[in-house]
């Protein structure tokens, strides 16, 4: 589980370029954290940052991270992060000055893997025009606990970085993550390289899905049991979870409840000469509805629901705009899903939304693990809701969605603003 | 035309799945013909908001001029005073109606509404009626056991809406183990005009 990230100097998060400069922002997360704020105040910001991260754990080159990875056989195995190397470092308004950034990331390790929270950070210099994104400063440790598992320092960005662990030095490539070079070098002790990759597992398994309705439609084989980013492999993902009767009959369920439709079984028959099956939804009265002509809103539904109720769910999923398609009566039905998802703790939920209805839906536990993220000039700054005082003293009856709707939160975050020093 | 009723729940999310069907059940004995529909907005979110008398007046009656029995529905959570208040609002409320032909009535659920749901099931042996009609948490702590006996968990509120459909099936059931809150509603639905 990720409990905490901070951004400092990335993207509309400012901090310092300096790396051991005053930190940056913090955005603290629970099991379902849903993320609220106006278009452009930095929500997919924080997306981007969570995704910097995961591209640490696929073994990824910075270059690779923030450009983009392409396999050997020319095709896209990851879409770099949104505005390149100009965009991901905040040069205060302008192109040009220090372009340095450091992202920060604490989580929970489960118990199976060493129990307790990691801490990882990682300062990047984008480079300039000839010389490659390079890692200046790099370390995982456990949190409050010295020394670190390991820390590397290479303040003039060259190509190589040292690091150090007990007596043995490593000299490492600055332009990967030196946490994959370790836990790849043998010459690394086998404990060291375990709890790399204990804190590794926790963020590998990050989701990000930006579901696209003709993805979502798209036949699959049988088989492909992950999710795509896009919501390919939607057909095969929910054939393998009706595998289990009682996950088949949640899932008409939840169908029965989002939509009119009376639906009573869910069939996957082959739609193509290369055994590709498409889900089709089977009315009593015997009508079939096919993945074709299903709304995107089912189909969008179905896929929240496949990913969590499914058959190899991930530890953490990052849905942008949840509420996308669904009606405001039935955003009650996604909340409670996920909500339901999360409250055994093996999977977490991170969501932006601008939603009225979905927030006057969320629990006690999850309205406080929500956040705004709002804008004071050009910098970005997060407010966990459970932190505004104000909140507690409304009249009962009040609802956290229409304070959403009237720019309620924006307005205190604007009072609760520490005054500038003159 | 049908008799047109809208219930009022303390949250519809969680309780409309039972108290839908259940309402339908109650009218259906009482001989009436009506469309039953389950108040979402506003969703109280809890009984004191659901209990605040202005809130009902402006929110709910105000907004839903075709209906001609508004139902109050909450728990009563072991607390004997909720019946009281209850009996308070239905009082004012109904007086307001009266001259126009409507109705405003406020049931107490003994204790949560999920009780009704275990009314119409057949129970796990060993289980007492008398325990579990007399305990406040009814929910916590014998609903949620009949949810992870069935294996509904999953489901959407925990398989509500299916649970109840079939323990509504049991309709004597229901009547015969819950009179005071069933039985008596049966009882003011049939005198109303």
């Amino acid at each position: 589980m990720i409990l905490e990230l901070m951004l400092s100097n990335f993207k509309s998060f400012l901090g310092s370029s300096n790396v051991w400069g005053p930190a940056g922002v913090t955005i603290p997360f629970g099991g379902f954290s849903v993320l609220v704020g106006t278009n452009a105040s930095g929500k997919s910001n924080i997306r981007d940052g969570l995704r910097f991260i995961h591209g640490v754990s696929r073994g990824y080159a910075v270059g690779e991270i923030i450009g983009g990875k392409y396999g050997e056989g020319g095709e896209l195995q990851w879409r770099g992060i949104r505005g390149g190397v100009r965009e991901t470092v905040t040069r205060n308004g302008g192109t040009t000055g220090a372009a340095r950034f450091t992202i920060r990331v604490k989580t929970e390790v489960p118990d199976e893997d060493a129990g307790g929270a990691a801490e990882y950070a990682v300062s990047v210099d984008v480079g300039e025009k000839n010389r490659p994104p390079a890692i200046i400063k790099e370390s995982l440790g456990w949190s409050n606990r010295y020394p670190r598992i390991f820390e590397t320092w290479n303040s003039s960005a060259s190509a190589t970085a040292t690091a150090t662990i007990g007596t043995e030095s490593f000299v490492l490539r600055s332009d990967r993550p030196a946490i994959i070079q370790l836990v790849e070098d043998p010459r690394c002790p086998e404990e060291i390289r375990n709890q790399c990759r204990a804190f590794l597992r926790t963020i590998s398994s990050i989701r990000f899905l930006d579901l696209d309705p003709n993805s979502l439609r798209r036949p699959s084989i049988p088989g492909q049991v992950i999710l795509g980013d896009r919501g390919e492999n939607l057909s095969s993902v929910l054939q393998a979870t009706c595998a289990d009767p009682a996950a088949k009959e949640s899932l008409i369920e939840w169908t029965r409840e989002l939509t009119p439709l009376d639906v009573k079984d869910l069939k996957f028959p082959e739609v193509s000469l290369e055994g590709r099956i498409q889900l089709q939804l089977i009315e009593n009265g015997g009508r079939e509805v096919s993945a074709e002509s299903a709304s995107d809103g089912t189909l969008r539904f179905l896929a929240f629901a496949g990913a969590v109720l499914g058959t190899e769910p991930a530890r953490c999923y990052f849905f942008e705009e949840i509420e996308n398609g669904i009606h405001p009566s039935r955003s009650h039905l996604l909340v409670n899903l996920l909500q339901n998802a999360t409250r055994a703790g093996k999977t977490q939920v991170i969501g932006t939304t601008h939603s009225p209805a979905l927030l006057n839906f969320l629990d006690e536990e999850s309205l406080g693990d929500a956040s705004l993220v709002y804008r004071v000039g050009p910098a970005s700054k997060v407010l966990r809701l459970a932190h505004i005082p104000a909140l507690k003293e409304l009249p009962p009856g009040t609802r956290a969605g229409d304070l959403l709707g009237s720019g309620w939160f924006e307005n205190v975050a604007a009072f609760l603003e520490p005054e500038p020093t003159k | 035309m049908s008799f047109k009723v809208l219930v009022i729940p303390e949250d519809f999310t969680k309780d409309e799945h039972i108290l839908k069907p259940l309402v339908e059940r109650i009218l259906s004995d009482c001989g009436r013909t009506a469309k039953v529909e389950v108040c979402r907005d506003p969703n109280f979110q809890g009984v004191s908001a659901a209990l605040n008398i202005e809130l009902l007046r402006s929110k709910v009656v105000a907004r839903y001029p075709l209906v001609d029995l508004f139902l109050l529905f909450v728990d009563r959570d072991g607390n004997e005073g909720r019946k009281v208040r209850a009996d308070q609002i239905e009082s004012t409320l109904s007086g307001e109606l009266a001259e126009k032909g409507r109705s405003f009535l406020a049931e107490v659920a003994w204790q949560e509404v999920e009780i009704f749901v275990l009314a119409g099931l057949v129970l796990p042996p060993g289980w007492k009626w008398q325990e579990i009609r007399a305990d406040p948490d009814v929910k916590n702590t014998f609903f949620r056991q009949v949810v992870a006996l069935r294996g509904t968990a999953k489901q959407p509120y925990e398989g509500r809406r299916k649970l109840m459909a079939e323990a509504i099936g049991n309709w004597q059931r229901i009547k015969s183990r819950c009179p005071q809150d069933v039985g008596a509603l049966i009882t003011r639905i049939s005198a109303l005009p």
